[in-house]
């Protein structure tokens, strides 16, 4: 199988657990406390990809949330194939971070890169302030698919990350 | 004036200090590291082999997908190319902060070759770590604060309209008692010539004081929960007897209305630990509930299902009324709430929110299942007391 090696980014606010689904998803765990990042985290991850024949080396870029979303430049985005944006259930004002994350890829020309919308701590769903109906809005704007996740849970975060795997793999082989 | 000696010393010595915290690398025009200078090699991907000869963009992680951009450097397109507070994890599970910068060596011909300056910004990295930690918390903090002052807010415009609503509901069955009371009364020698057969009348008086009666113990009931004092007395009981009682009182009621109230049972006790009278208030509440959205036609179904694989008993309360929107069932147990659909008719929003109380307070679980037009099924599910 051959392998290829791909940057992908995380783009959310501060606080919807990109770090922990990072976390999560590489190291197979969660930690309740919370730690904000600043700059920059890489991890790396191996995917397979069956239905493409191709082992994806997956570099991960933790950005750091918040009023920060003024760094995702070109620069920090440069090689990138792909985003993860996400939100977090429980606070509506983070699905309209999204969409200022998206305006941000928009200004950078970046629009096009494939995504995919995680909507992270839906273990706290008895709390959620985020109706399914404005998700489906801001996916379909975005055209991104979307999942419910849990870095607690480990719900949602492996289908996340292998369906934008598989959206870089299917746009590239497009190509 | 300090000896060449000493002088020296401390230049060594702030040169070693440097180059701990500073690592160097020196690029030639095809991107590939000809020479490298303090902690660069340590922070390679591969810190044991030499990168010299490498290319640059596969010799540290955080420059992989640069190459273009570096390219722009080269070219003399983009004058730097600068990543701050790049994480890497230190040996002792802590996190050091670098930034990466990358330059032409010689300012005024970009295409002879790069320099990659590394620096190790950790004590820098943490402070601004604290900060922007401490940052996040109080505005976490502030939106968490602004949603219980919004819902406060809502609750205390609730309260308002509950207690209007509260009296005009408390208003309107007294009337109706005092109305018919006279009635009778008026004619208490010669009941035969009343306009109201007397049996009808007095079951108007028993439905409009067992409302008046179930009203009042809401009122009570929500004052407790609010003081975080509502008792229940768990006893072992046959769960069937407190609803049997009720439905039997409630069949009284509807005598004289086109309101058919069915009870289904077992022939076996079904033993739970429960309170009884809180049982009551549930199935008051429910076929109340029901009743008043039938009007004076239709059908309640009350039903005791156990399920003694999963260790409970289900209880029904079904009927064939007009049933409820999808995304209004939802909030039906929320504290004060009224269907849109419920406004015609006297409530206050208290009942559902005291039944899932009640049986929360019994380690039960309520739900609803309705379908508009064709009627509403409320599932109380409480758990059975295992065989001793």
């Amino acid at each position: 199988m051959k392998t290829i090696q791909k940057k992908i980014c995380l783009l959310g606010d501060f606080s919807v657990g990109k770090s922990s689904l990072v976390r999560q998803f590489v190291e197979g765990e969660f930690s309740d406390d919370y730690m904000s990042t600043i700059g920059v985290k890489i991890s790396r991850k191996p995917v397979d990809l069956p239905e493409h024949q191709v082992k994806m080396n997956l570099l991960i870029w933790d950005l750091a949330g918040g009023d920060d979303y003024s760094k995702v430049t070109s620069g920090y985005l440069a090689g990138a194939t792909g985003v993860v944006m996400v939100c977090d259930v429980t606070r509506k004002s983070t699905l309209s971070m999204v969409k200022v994350y998206s305006n941000q890829l928009n200004k950078i020309g970046k629009a096009n890169l494939p995504a995919v919308l995680l909507v992270n701590k839906f273990d706290l769903q008895n709390i959620r302030e985020i109706e399914d109906e404005q998700i489906e809005n801001i996916a379909a704007e975005l055209q991104c698919p979307w999942y419910f996740s849990s870095a607690k849970t480990g719900e949602g975060v492996e289908a996340g990350f292998a369906s934008l795997a598989n959206l870089i793999s299917s746009q590239k082989n497009t190509k | 004036m300090p000896s060449n000696q000493s002088f020296l010393s401390s230049e060594s010595r702030a040169f070693e200090l440097l180059s701990n915290r500073i690592g160097v690398v020196y690029v030639n025009s095809d991107q590939i590291v000809e020479s490298t200078q303090g902690i660069a090699q340590e922070l390679s991907m591969d810190s044991e082999t030499s990168i010299v000869s490498q290319p640059l963009t596969e010799s540290f992680i955080e420059l992989f997908g640069f190459e273009d951009t570096i390219d722009q450097i080269l070219e003399g397109e983009l004058p730097y190319l600068e990543l701050q507070e790049v994480n890497r994890e230190n040996e002792a599970g802590g996190i050091d902060y670098y930034d990466f910068s990358i330059y032409p060596a010689d300012e005024d011909d970009a295409s002879r070759g790069l320099v990659l300056l590394i620096e190790n910004i950790t004590n820098r990295g943490k402070l601004m770590q604290n900060t922007i930690q401490q940052r996040n918390e109080l505005r976490l903090a502030q939106q968490e604060l602004s949603k219980a002052n919004l819902e406060l807010h809502s609750l205390n415009e609730l309260k308002s309209i509950f207690l209007s609503m509260a009296a005009h509901d408390l208003r309107s069955p007294l009337s109706v008692i005092t109305t018919y009371s006279d009635i009778m009364m008026t004619h208490k020698g010669e009941l035969d010539t009343a306009p109201f057969k007397p049996r009808y009348v007095f079951s108007r008086i028993l439905e409009q004081s067992i409302w008046l009666n179930s009203l009042i113990d809401d009122i009570l009931n929500l004052n407790m929960i609010e003081q975080g004092k509502f008792p229940v007395d768990l006893k072992k009981i046959d769960i069937q007897l407190p609803l049997t009682e009720v439905v039997n009182q409630f069949q009284q009621v509807f005598h004289d209305r086109n309101i058919n109230l069915k009870l289904n049972v077992q022939d076996t006790p079904i033993w739970t630990m429960a309170d009884e009278n809180r049982i009551k208030q549930i199935a008051f509440n429910l076929i109340g509930n029901s009743a008043k959205f039938l009007r004076d036609k239709g059908d309640i179904e009350v039903s005791v299902v156990p399920d003694p694989d999963e260790d409970k008993v289900d209880i029904l309360f079904a009927d064939n009324g007009p049933g409820i929107p999808d995304e209004q069932q939802k909030r039906l147990f929320q504290l004060f709430y009224r269907t849109p659909g419920a406004s015609k008719f006297s409530g206050t929003g208290l009942g559902l929110y005291i039944v899932k109380t009640i049986t929360e307070r019994h380690e039960g679980t309520i739900s609803v299942f309705s379908k508009l037009n064709e009627g509403t099924t409320f599932k109380v599910s409480l758990p059975l007391l295992s065989p001793a």
